[in-house]
């Protein structure tokens, strides 16, 4: 097999390097051709790697461990670091470097009007570096590595303009909120190695059996609380929706198809730790399945369009963490690769309007633009559908795939709670059709509702940044360059047929099923039997999600075929939802103000008065006796010759008392 | 044999005192020459470094120092001149070494007295390598006491306006500390010569060979951690440190907190650990919640400075708490993730310290609140500063990941309450780390602040800046990637010095 993974390492970070020591001297082309290069070439060796692995048989010859250093030795923990090239992995890279090349190509000319345009690039071809390393890490330890360099090309990315308030507010929050995912992963890993003495994945995977469950749990719970953090899944999900502050090509690429999806590879990556711990995996789908219906009923109502999608990719990764919690981590795995195409597709063809409006987020400005944007309707329409859950476009298969195996695992085992966290999958699939479609009407359908210098709210901040909110006439709105729209029509197809490598069992192709059927070997330690729904089951389940689905549409057509119409709607349920459910807020109040306030108070009160007072107050203490020590000290020599006779005269009593 | 220890230690205090017969008006070459005093003993030290990795020390050594030199001095009370470098030491001194040329670099802007302030500059690395090399303890005093002198006038003459409280303040702290050493050290020798008999001695070697009564270690470690802690900080015996440092001239405060704080959880692990196992052990559970207090108290403290160096000054206790943790946690990669810990804060820190003082120097001001969005206006300095808070926020793959990774895990370990909270701080560091830098560095200039009004002043970063600043970042980068070499110094001398433990002691 060849194996060319330690390139596709290599090769962004080089691009990185390059680009971060020289790229402010640079021309824009010179610029591209190495950001461009690096991550084409890195998806040259992912697909080259990809492909013969699938020449390579048996299965057993398709894992490769490949040592490259020692790290550290230190007593009985020692470490290398190495690359762990396997199914797992080489399929993650394929979307990594795939869709991350489309998105350089993209932003090309959607960054082209911007001063730091290298900045953007070197930033780009660092999150590949660092995601690429999260994924072909060996180890746990690399694992965090990893983890947390994608935290920080996240945290750069988001703070881009870093001249803007919001978008410096939402950087620290998410750098801020990953690292809490980094601790609880810091945490996994110490216990990992107290009840493995070794953080190599195919070490610990072996031993699984080897610990209590208890441990184990405990092991698997942390690993999630990082898996929450990174995937945004409750109560970690509140830094995601900001996030949208950076580039939106950023948004697609890092807060919607690769870098947030890193939790649901983790789960998978783990799978034989979470099979051990069943307390751990059912908690993995209860919050799967709670963020996924709690963040969709929040996107129905927003009216950034940016934002709409930041809750729906919550959403989407909650039904991942859903299937991954049916024992269905092949599931969980297809639809982070379908959710990357469409979702990456609904970003960008947001951003293409957002280009074209002169950086207009807001719904209520848009409206009409399919006659003017033709191709990025389309293309919007393709991945709207294919969110939905329409046969028979990508996300039909994934998530069916995903909520039959949710309502086969409570027909098998009676338990209420699957049969309550199927019934919300359900729910969701109709609520996401509703919001995504609201979206499609809203922006594409009715009249152009920008453009007037009434309907303008000025951003306040908009001067320094890299957009002005637009204030473009319908008439001067243009679809975007080719540069910007092939990116759009490849993820077409992609949503479009991306599909079909899942299983076709549900027309009777039960030998059709290419994903699940590679992936197979990582997922070993899962018990077959619990994945695979009967047709009756997998029918039931599909045919409510698809109906659910239609209806979603046909709501949100029946609302909004004529154009997004704002009403103000004072009723507090919708009040409710449109602020979020107040979280945000509730945290400030609750927590984050506490602690500052806290700060505050102790600089001035404990280190100012207490301490410093108190060193103060000692140090007078010493020079008021010494001031009335000195004073004894008089230099006349009948005072001393009184002292001494004092003295003498105590001595004497002393010892005449003694007897 | 030639002496180096003696060399390394001995060369900036000659230099120094040469430095003193120099004309005052060649403000140049007194510049120049501290450089290349400091210099050449850096590298001596680098030497020392190369021929100590080389010299093949097995795992089993016991409590074995290379490139030993010995004098007798005052035999009737032990008293000899000793010196000695094991893997912990070796790799301190050659920090040490190494930050004072890069802080004499960094101090060429200071105008005032520079023969005198040169002169204490070397004077100080004396002290600091002194007491890095010493194995008797009589010696290990006197350089104790030595560093305090330089120290308190570099202090006390060169820094900001509430320099001499800061300095009065830090003498008064450290030598309370100190005094308190000095009748355990006197005791010591004397408990010693009563539980083994021959004859009074205060070399380390052989005081490390005789258990004493459990008693009589604990009111000894007391004493010998009154001088440590103060040092160290460990809270509340803290609030010396954001004085000083803030008032202190930035190169100055980097030679502070990158070398001399190391001296104080250098005590603990050289001396008190091997000489007073029972009770650290015993008294482990109260400085582990010492250090977790300071960790997680100084982290939120951190969060509301407004002076930049005094938020350092917090972030610097915080992690030294870090340290102490690994050392407390009595296991090979706590003491390990210790060192390299101190090693990894030195290089880090003081880095911080010397970008707060560019900055300082162009503005005019320390107030974080007058800063804002000079990222556009100086791009380099703006990025060193950025690796430089990544690696102070333990960034995976950068330096201080590793010795924090190593000392957690160590401490985990050991105790899962003291790893669990201790790890914790990852989350406050990261936020008063990025508060500080957004707010310097990002978002837009505070228009009434006193900077804007010099902002013609503002230049990027120089080279000469940039020369002193540089083997650092490398070094941020390098230890991230690679920490195994310096374990590997490090592995034969940590378990030494943990097998006094007996069986508490793990791998």
């Amino acid at each position: 097999m060849t194996n060319l993974s330690l390139w596709v390492l290599l090769l962004p970070l080089l691009g990185f390097i390059l680009l971060g020591i020289l790229g402010r001297s640079l021309a824009r082309p010179i610029i591209l051709g190495i950001a461009w290069g690096a991550c084409g070439l890195a998806f040259a060796c992912a697909a080259l790697s990809f492909l013969s692995m699938l020449a390579t048989t048996p299965d057993a010859a398709r894992t490769v461990d490949q040592q490259v250093y020692t790290w550290v030795a230190s007593g009985t923990f020692q470490l290398k670091f190495g690359l762990l090239y396997d199914q797992l992995s080489a399929t993650l890279l394929m979307i990594i470097t795939g869709v991350g090349l489309l998105i350089h190509i993209y932003s090309a000319s959607y960054m082209e009007d911007d001063a730091s345009f290298w900045r953007f690039f070197a930033y780009l071809n660092f999150f590949i570096f660092s995601m690429v390393l999260l994924v072909l890490a060996d180890n746990f330890l690399f694992l965090l590595v990893g983890w947390g360099l994608v935290g920080l090309a996240s945290f750069l990315l988001i703070g881009f303009w870093y001249q803007r308030k919001k978008a410096l507010a939402a950087a620290q929050k998410a750098l801020v909120i990953n690292i809490i995912g980094d601790f609880g992963l810091m945490i996994a890993i110490f216990l990992i190695f107290v009840n493995f003495g070794s953080l190599n994945y195919q070490d610990v995977l072996s031993k699984v059996g080897t610990a209590p469950t208890g441990a184990v749990t405990a092991i698997c719970l942390l690993l999630f609380v990082a898996c929450a953090a990174k995937s945004a899944q409750l109560p970690l999900y509140m830094w995601l929706p900001d996030a949208m502050e950076g580039p939106t090509p950023v948004s697609a690429l890092i807060h919607a198809a690769t870098m947030v999806t890193a939790g649901v590879y983790l789960v998978a990556r783990t799978n034989a730790l979470f099979e051990a711990a069943p307390i751990a995996l059912n908690t993995v789908a209860a919050i799967g399945g709670a963020t996924a219906l709690f963040a969709a009923t929040i996107a129905l109502f927003q009216l950034d369009i940016k934002r709409v999608l930041a809750y729906s990719t919550i959403s989407q990764l909650g039904y991942m963490f859903l299937g991954e919690g049916a024992h269905n981590y092949g599931a969980g795995i297809f639809h982070l690769t379908t959710h990357a195409y469409f979702k990456a597709l609904l970003f960008l063809g947001a951003g293409a309007v957002i280009h074209a409006l002169g950086g207009e987020q807001d719904m209520r400005k848009m409206g009409g633009l399919r006659g003017k944007m033709p191709i990025t309707f389309a293309t919007f329409l393709i991945a709207a559908l294919a969110i939905s859950g329409i046969f028979p476009f990508a996300g039909f298969w994934s998530k069916d795939e995903l909520l039959g195996s949710m309502l086969a695992l409570a027909v098998a085992t009676g338990n209420v709670w699957y049969y309550i966290l199927w019934g919300v999958g359900l729910l969701t699939a109709g609520l996401t059709a509703f919001y995504m479609f609201r979206l499609v009407f809203g922006i594409f359908f009715g009249t152009y509702r920008g453009g007037t210098a009434s309907a303008q709210q000025e951003d306040e901040e908009d001067e320094t940044g890299g957009h002005h909110a637009g204030n473009v006439r319908y008439n001067d709105v243009h679809e975007v360059s080719p540069l910007m729209w092939a990116p759009l029509a490849v993820l077409a197809v992609l949503s479009l047929i991306g599909g079909f490598v899942g299983s076709l069992a549900l027309f009777g192709a039960a030998k059709w099923h290419p994903l699940s059927g590679f992936l197979a070997p990582v997922f070993a330690s899962v018990h077959a039997s619990s994945v695979d729904p009967s047709l009756a089951i997998a029918w039931t389940s599909t045919g409510l999600s698809l109906g659910l689905g239609i209806l979603g549409i046909f709501a949100a057509y029946s609302l909004y075929r004529r154009g997004f119409a704002y009403q103000e709607n004072k009723s507090p349920l919708y009040q409710l939802v449109l602020n979020k459910y107040y979280v945000d807020e509730a945290l400030t109040t609750l927590l984050i103000n506490p602690v500052l306030a806290f700060a505050r108070v102790a600089s001035r009160f404990i280190e100012g008065d207490a301490l410093d007072g108190g060193a103060r107050g000692f140090a007078l203490l010493f020079r008021g006796t010494s001031d009335g020590l000195r004073r004894l000290q008089t230099g006349y020599v009948r005072n001393y010759a009184l002292a001494i006779l004092l003295g003498a005269v105590l001595i004497v009593v002393y010892f005449a008392v003694r007897g | 044999m030639f002496p180096l220890l003696t060399t390394i230690t001995f060369l900036p205090l000659l230099g120094g005192i040469g430095l003193l017969f120099l004309p005052k008006n060649q403000v140049g070459l007194i510049r120049w020459a501290a450089l290349g005093i400091a210099g050449v003993t850096l590298l001596f030290a680098l030497g020392l470094l190369l021929g100590y990795s080389q010299s093949n020390v097995s795992a089993t050594f016991a409590g074995t120092f290379l490139f030993t030199e010995n004098l007798t001095w005052i035999s009737s009370l032990g008293i000899n001149y000793s010196l000695g470098v094991d893997g912990i030491s070796v790799l301190l001194i050659v920090l040490t070494a190494l930050l004072t040329p890069i802080c004499i670099l960094a101090s060429f802007n200071i105008e005032n007295k520079v023969k005198s302030y040169m002169a204490f500059m070397l004077l100080l690395e004396c002290g600091i390598i002194g007491v890095f090399m010493a194995t008797n303890l009589f010696l290990f005093y006197i350089f104790w006491e030595l560093m305090l002198i330089p120290a308190y006038f570099l202090v006390g003459s060169w820094g900001g306006p509430r320099r001499v409280y800061a300095a009065f303040k830090f003498v008064l702290f450290t030598s309370v500390g100190s005094l308190i050493m000095l009748a355990g050290v006197i005791a010591i020798g004397y408990y010693h010569q009563l539980a083994a008999g021959g004859g009074y001695t205060l070399e380390l070697s052989l005081l490390l060979n005789t258990k004493l009564d459990s008693g009589v270690q604990m009111w000894l470690f007391l004493a010998f951690a009154a001088a440590f802690a103060v040092k160290v900080p460990f809270v509340p015996f803290h609030s010396w440190l954001p004085d000083t440092y803030s008032e202190a001239p930035a190169p100055v405060t980097a030679m502070l907190a990158g070398a001399m704080s190391k001296t104080g959880a250098y005590g603990f692990l050289r001396f008190c650990l091997p000489l007073f196992p029972n009770a650290m052990q015993t008294l482990a559970p109260l400085f582990n919640t010492l250090a977790v207090i300071g960790i997680l108290y100084c982290a939120v403290l951190a969060l509301m400075q407004t002076d930049m160096k005094r938020l350092l000054g917090y972030s610097s206790i915080s992690h030294l708490g870090v340290v102490m943790l690994g050392i407390f946690a009595f296991n090979v990669q706590g003491s390990e993730g210790a060192v390299l810990q101190m090693v990894n804060h030195g290089i880090t820190t003081a880095a911080l310290f010397l970008i707060a003082g560019f900055i300082e120097q162009r503005a005019g001001t320390r107030r974080i609140s007058d800063f804002g969005g000079l990222a556009a206006r100086v791009p380099v300095l703006a990025t060193v500063l950025f690796i430089a808070v990544l690696s102070s926020l333990g960034l995976p793959g950068l330096n201080s990941f590793a010795g924090e990774f190593l000392a957690f895990l160590g401490t985990f370990r050991s105790s899962v309450v003291f790893g669990t909270l201790g790890t914790a701080v990852v989350v406050p560091a990261a936020w008063y780390l990025i508060r500080f830098f957004q707010g310097v560095m990002q978002g837009t200039r505070n228009p009434e602040a006193a900077s804007t009004k010099r902002r013609n002043v503002l230049s990027d970063i120089g080279l000469r800046e940039f020369l002193a600043i540089s083997p650092l970042l490398l070094l941020i980068f390098y230890i991230g990637l690679q920490p195994w070499p310096l374990t590997a110094i490090l592995e034969p001398s940590v378990i030494s010095t943990l097998q006094n433990l007996g069986n508490a002691f793990v791998r």
